[in-house]
C-alpha cells in the first residue's frame, strides 16, 4: 500500500514537473505573429525517369544542371550526398534512424561505426549532423521529354503562324529539333527519430506545366535558277558538309533545348517553392521607417533587389490581416542573429501604418511584367494627309490597343525598379476611301518605376519600327515601303492594388517617320503626337 | 485704411490664438500600472531571463513598457522582501525608469531563432495600442546594487550586520547519489551559489563527520534524514537537496527534470522548493547532454535562493536557531535543560525525550558559543560527566559518559 502511495506521488511530482517544462518551452518559443525563416539543409537524392520514358545519360545530365541550377536557393545548406546506386531514401533514412539511437547510448562507438558505413555514400559526419537537425530531402522526376527533328508546321493560317513565330521564333516550313520537357520537384521532410512514424512525409510536389524549345537548323538555301555550274556546284557541297554534320548539329541543338527548358521551367518551380511554408521567408520588421522597412534578411538568404513581402499583423484571436506591402530596395549581409546591417525595403502599399513587429512574407515573383491596354493616339498631322471640308491639313485620331512584356533588371544594373521589354501597339488609321491602314509598332524598351504609397510612377522609353498595313477592298494588297523608325516616352501613373494588378493611365509623346509609298501617298506627315492609355499592367 | 488695420489685427489675433496650441502632456498620477513578468531562467548568477508584455502605439513603445514591467516584476517579486521596500520602490518608480537601460536589456531585434531572447508575439489591441511579449535579460547585480545605493533595499552587509547570512550545504538526493554527473551537477548549484556572495559548506573539510553523524541518531525525523544531519554536523543553517532525472524521448532528444529543495537545519522545516524541465536538446550532439542537466539545476537553484532569502529577512532578526543534542541523558534532564535555555532564548522546544537521548530545537539571540555557555551552566548543575562532541554554528552535540 505503502509502494503504490509512494509512486502515485512520485507520478504526480514528475507530471507536475512535465507542465512546468512544456510551459517554459513554450514561453521560449516565438509564436506566430513574430515567426522567422529558419535555415534549411536540403539533401538531393537524384533523379528519377518516369515508366516508359528513355532519357540517355548525357540529356539527364543537362535536366540535372538546368533544374538544380535554378532550384537550389541561396537560401538552404546543400549536403554532398549522392545516394544513387548505394541506397533508397528509406534505407538511408532507415541507416539515420540507427544512428541516432545507438549515439545517444555511446557516441564515439557509434560515430566510429557509421562513419564507415556512410561514406560509401560519400556522406561524412558533418554532414549527418546537419541533416539530422534538418531533415529535409527532394527528387528530380522526369515526366515528359521529347527531342527530335521537327519542322513548323505550315496551313496553319495566318493565326498559327503568327502563333508558332511568337511561341517558337519559327517560321512556317523551317526544320529544326523541337523539344519537350516536363520536370517535378518533390521535396519530403525525413523523420529520423520516431519510429512508430513513416521513415518521411511529402512536403510539396512542385511542377508545372511541360516548357517547349525549337531550335532552327536551316539546311543551304539553293541558287536561284539560271545560276552558274559555280553557285550550284559551291550549293551541293555546302548541301553535302550541312547533311554530314546534321545528327551532330541536330544534337547539340537538342541538349542546349534541354537546358532552355529545364532553366526556364526551374524558374518557376523555383517561385513555387518560394510559396511552400517550410520553405518560405519570414521575419518581423525590425524598423519601421518614414517610407520603408529594416528587417532581418540578407545576402545569406538570397534576398535581391525589388523581391516582394507582405506585410500582416496579427489581433488578439491570432488572426493575420496585410496591412500592406514592400519592396526590397536595399540588400545587406545581416544573418538573422542580429549581426551585420539589416536590409530595406521600401512602402509601395501601407492600408494602415507600419509600427514595427510586422510579420514580412516573402511573396515570390518572377518579375515578369505583361499587360494590355486600350490606346488612343492623336497626331498633328494625319498620317494619311487627309484635309477636312476648308482644305485644311486635319489631326489624326486613331484608337488602337497596346500589350507588352517587361523584365524587371534591378538585380543585374543594381538599379531599384528598372525594367527592359518589348512593346507592340495596334492602330486603326480609319480610311473612307476604298482601303484600311492598321498601323502596328513594335519596340524595345527600358522602364522605371517610382512608389509612392499605392501610386507608381512610370517613365517609360521605347524605340522601334511602325507597320503600315494597307488593305484594299478590292483584296489587293500594299506592296510599297512598310516600316517607319522611331521612338516615344511615356510617363503613367499606376495604383498598386496588389503585387499582380496595378491599372494605370499613361501618356506618350511618340515620333516616328512615316514609310508610305511615295507613289501612292504624295504627302507622308511624320507621326509626331501624343497617345493616351488606360489599362491593366500584371506582374507574376 | 482703419478698418483695413482693424481686419489685420483680427485676423492676426485669430491666427495666433488658433495655431498655437499648447499640448500639455498629462502628467502620471503616481506610479505606472505595468503588466505583471514571468521567470523563464537564471543566465548566470548576475543575469536572469524574464518575459514581459507591454502596451504602447508602436513597437519601441510597447518594448520600452515590457521593459518596465520586467524592471518592477523583478524588484516586486524577488528582491524586496518587505512591504517597506516595495513602498520605496513605488516612490522611487520613475528614478528607476529613467535609467532602464541600465537594468533591463533591449531584446534583441527579431525573435532570435524562435527561442529565447527577443520579441516573442506582437498583436494588435486596437486601432492605436499593439501589445508585445518580450523576453530579456534583466541585470540582477546591477539592480541590487543601485537599489541598496538609493536606500530602497537593505544591503546584504546591512542584513548580514543585522541578522547574518545564512549558511549553506548543497546534498544530491539519495537517488542521484550514484549518478556519474553527480559532482559536476553539485559544482554547477554550489558554482551559482558562491557567485551570488553566499557561504556554501563543504563537508569534506569537516573531520570526524561521519562519528558526528552517527552521534546524532536517527530522530531527526527530516524528509531529507542524511543531509539534514551532514547539515549539523558542518553547521549549515540551510540544506539544500537537488535531483534530476534524465527524460529520453524516442525522437533522440534528451531532457533534465530538476528539483531543487531548500529546508531550514535546525527544524527541518522546508523552505522552498522548484521543479523545472529545461528545453529538450539532440541527444546525438557531444555535450549537450550536459547542457540539458546544467540548465535545469540552475534555473530550479535561481528560484529557490529568493524563497530561502524571504524566509531569511523575516526569521533571522528573532535569533540564531539551534539544535542540542544530550546523549545519555540524565534522569529529568529534559525540563531542568528546557526551561533553562528559555532563560538564554527566546524559543526553545523539546523535539525528542527519550531515557537516553534529549533533542531541543532553540532560536536564541546569542552565536553558538555564548548558547554553549548556558548550556554548561545548565548540565553542570545536572551531575554527571559530560563533553561536547560538537559546537558548529547551530549544532551543539553533549555527550554524557
Amino acid at each position: 500500500m505503502k509502494l503504490r502511495l509512494i509512486a502515485s506521488l512520485l507520478t504526480l511530482a514528475w507530471a507536475s514537473a512535465s507542465l512546468a517544462a512544456e510551459s517554459k518551452e513554450d514561453k521560449m518559443q516565438t509564436d506566430q505573429t513574430q515567426a522567422r525563416y529558419t535555415r534549411k539543409s536540403i539533401t538531393y537524392l537524384g533523379i528519377n525517369v518516369a515508366g516508359g520514358l528513355s532519357v540517355d545519360e548525357e540529356h539527364l545530365k543537362v535536366i540535372e544542371e538546368g533544374y538544380r541550377k535554378q532550384l537550389e536557393l541561396p537560401r538552404f545548406d546543400y549536403n554532398a550526398v549522392s545516394l544513387a546506386g548505394v541506397y533508397t531514401i528509406d534505407q538511408f533514412v532507415e541507416l539515420l534512424r540507427e544512428y541516432v539511437k545507438k549515439v545517444s547510448f555511446d557516441r564515439a562507438a557509434a560515430e566510429a561505426e557509421y562513419e564507415a558505413r556512410f561514406k560509401s555514400a560519400r556522406v561524412y559526419m558533418k554532414d549527418i549532423e546537419r541533416i539530422m537537425n534538418s531533415a529535409y530531402f527532394y527528387t528530380l522526376n522526369v515526366k515528359t521529354f521529347k527531342s527530335g527533328p521537327w519542322v513548323c508546321p505550315e496551313n496553319q493560317g495566318k493565326g498559327g503562324a503568327l502563333l508558332n513565330l511568337f511561341t517558337f521564333q519559327c517560321v512556317p516550313g523551317t526544320p529544326g529539333v523541337m523539344t519537350e520537357l516536363d520536370v517535378s520537384a518533390t521535396f519530403y521532410r525525413a523523420n529520423l527519430t520516431d519510429p512508430n512514424k513513416p521513415p518521411y512525409e511529402l512536403i510539396k510536389d512542385v511542377t508545372w506545366i511541360k516548357t517547349m524549345e525549337f531550335t532552327a537548323i536551316v539546311p543551304p538555301a539553293p541558287p536561284a535558277p539560271g545560276a552558274g555550274q559555280a553557285l550550284l556546284e559551291a550549293f551541293q557541297r555546302a548541301l553535302a558538309e550541312f547533311n554530314a554534320s546534321l545528327p551532330q548539329r541536330q544534337h547539340e541543338a537538342s541538349l542546349a533545348n534541354t537546358m532552355k527548358c529545364a532553366k526556364n521551367q526551374g524558374e518557376i518551380l523555383a517561385r513555387e517553392l518560394k510559396k511552400v511554408p517550410d520553405f518560405q521567408l519570414l521575419t518581423p520588421v525590425t524598423s519601421a521607417l518614414s517610407d520603408g522597412v529594416e528587417f532581418m534578411l540578407g545576402t545569406k538568404e538570397g534576398l535581391a533587389l525589388d523581391d516582394t513581402y507582405e506585410v500582416g499583423e496579427f489581433d488578439v484571436a491570432g488572426k493575420k490581416t496585410r496591412i500592406g506591402f514592400v519592396k526590397v530596395r536595399k540588400v545587406n549581409d545581416n544573418t538573422g542573429s542580429g549581426e551585420g546591417t539589416p536590409s530595406y525595403a521600401e512602402k509601395v502599399k501601407e492600408n494602415r501604418k507600419f509600427v514595427g513587429g510586422e510579420l514580412m512574407a516573402e511573396w515570390p515573383m518572377l518579375k515578369l511584367d505583361f499587360g494590355i491596354a486600350a490606346v488612343f493616339e492623336v497626331v498633328f498631322t494625319d498620317l494619311l494627309a487627309r484635309v477636312n471640308d476648308s482644305g485644311d491639313k486635319k489631326m489624326g485620331f486613331y484608337p488602337g490597343a497596346e500589350i507588352w512584356a517587361y523584365k524587371d533588371m534591378a538585380n543585374i544594373f543594381k538599379l531599384p525598379e528598372f525594367y527592359l521589354g518589348i512593346d507592340a501597339d495596334f492602330l486603326l488609321v480609319a480610311s473612307e476611301d476604298q482601303y484600311s491602314v492598321y498601323l502596328i509598332h513594335a519596340m524595345v524598351g527600358a522602364e522605371k518605376k517610382w512608389f509612392a504609397n499605392s501610386l507608381m510612377f512610370t517613365a517609360k522609353l521605347r524605340a522601334g519600327i511602325s507597320y503600315y498595313a494597307v488593305s484594299y477592298e478590292s483584296g489587293d494588297s500594299y506592296e510599297g515601303d512598310a516600316v517607319g523608325f522611331g521612338a516615344d516616352l511615356g510617363l503613367s501613373v499606376q495604383y498598386y492594388v496588389n503585387p499582380h494588378f496595378q491599372p494605370f493611365l499613361k501618356v506618350t509623346g511618340r515620333f516616328f517617320t512615316n514609310p508610305l509609298d511615295e507613289s501612292l501617298f504624295a504627302d507622308r506627315p511624320m507621326e509626331i503626337g501624343v497617345m493616351a492609355a488606360l489599362g491593366l499592367n500584371m506582374e507574376i | 485704411m482703419k478698418t483695413m488695420s482693424l481686419v489685420a489685427l483680427v485676423v492676426c489675433g485669430l491666427w495666433t490664438v488658433g495655431c498655437t496650441t499648447v499640448v500639455v502632456q498629462p502628467q502620471p498620477q503616481g506610479p505606472e500600472v505595468l503588466l505583471p513578468g514571468e521567470f523563464i531562467e537564471s543566465v548566470d548568477a548576475n543575469t536572469v531571463l524574464v518575459k514581459c508584455s507591454g502596451k504602447g502605439p508602436d513597437q519601441m513603445a510597447a518594448i520600452n513598457n515590457a521593459r518596465k514591467g520586467c524592471l518592477e516584476w523583478f524588484i516586486v517579486n524577488q528582491l524586496s522582501a518587505t512591504q517597506e521596500e516595495r513602498q520605496a520602490y513605488q516612490t522611487n518608480q520613475q528614478k528607476l525608469f529613467a535609467q532602464l537601460d541600465r537594468y533591463v536589456n533591449l531584446p534583441p531585434p527579431g525573435a532570435s531563432d524562435g527561442k529565447g531572447k527577443g520579441v516573442k508575439s506582437q498583436v494588435r489591441l486596437s486601432d492605436t495600442e499593439i501589445k508585445v511579449d518580450i523576453i530579456t535579460d534583466v541585470h540582477k547585480q546591477q539592480l541590487q546594487d543601485d537599489l541598496v545605493a538609493m536606500g530602497i533595499m537593505k544591503s546584504k552587509s546591512d542584513m548580514l550586520e543585522a541578522v547574518g547570512m545564512p549558511t549553506i550545504l548543497v546534498q544530491p538526493s539519495k537517488a542521484n547519489k550514484g549518478l556519474k554527473a553527480r559532482q559536476q551537477m553539485e559544482s554547477a548549484v554550489t558554482e551559482y551559489l558562491t557567485m551570488n556572495k553566499w557561504e556554501v559548506k563543504d563537508p569534506q573539510g569537516v573531520a570526524d563527520l561521519n562519528k558526528m553523524i552517527g552521534a546524532l541518531g536517527e530522530a531527526t525525523g527530516a524528509e531529507e534524514d542524511e543531509a539534514a544531519k551532514i547539515a549539523m554536523a558542518v553547521g549549515a543553517d540551510v540544506y539544500m537537496v537537488f535531483e534530476a532525472l534524465q527524460d529520453k524521448g524516442a525522437d533522440g532528444g534528451v531532457a533534465y527534470g530538476a528539483m531543487v529543495k531548500a529546508y531550514e537545519t535546525t527544524t527541518s522545516r522546508k523552505l522552498g522548493e522548484k521543479q523545472v524541465i529545461g528545453p529538450a536538446r539532440a541527444s546525438w550532439k557531444a555535450g549537450e547532454d550536459m547542457k540539458a542537466w546544467a540548465d535545469a539545476l540552475r534555473d530550479a537553484t535561481g528560484q529557490v535562493v529568493p524563497q530561502i532569502m524571504g524566509y531569511w529577512k523575516e526569521d533571522a532578526p528573532k535569533g540564531n536557531r539551534f539544535t542540542v543534542v544530550i546523549n545519555n541523558t540524565p534522569k529529568g534532564a529534559d525540563i531542568k535543560v528546557s526551561n533553562g535555555l528559555k532563560r538564554a532564548c527566546a524559543f526553545v522546544k523539546v523535539t525528542l525525550s527519550t531515557a537516553k537521548t534529549l533533542h531541543l530545537n532553540a532560536q536564541c539571540k546569542g552565536d553558538n558559543m555564548e548558547v554553549a555557555g548556558a548550556l554548561d551552566e545548565i548540565l553542570g548543575g545536572l551531575g554527571g560527566e559530560y563533553e561536547f562532541g560538537a559546537k558548529s554554528g547551530n549544532l551543539l552535540l553533549v555527550n554524557f559518559k
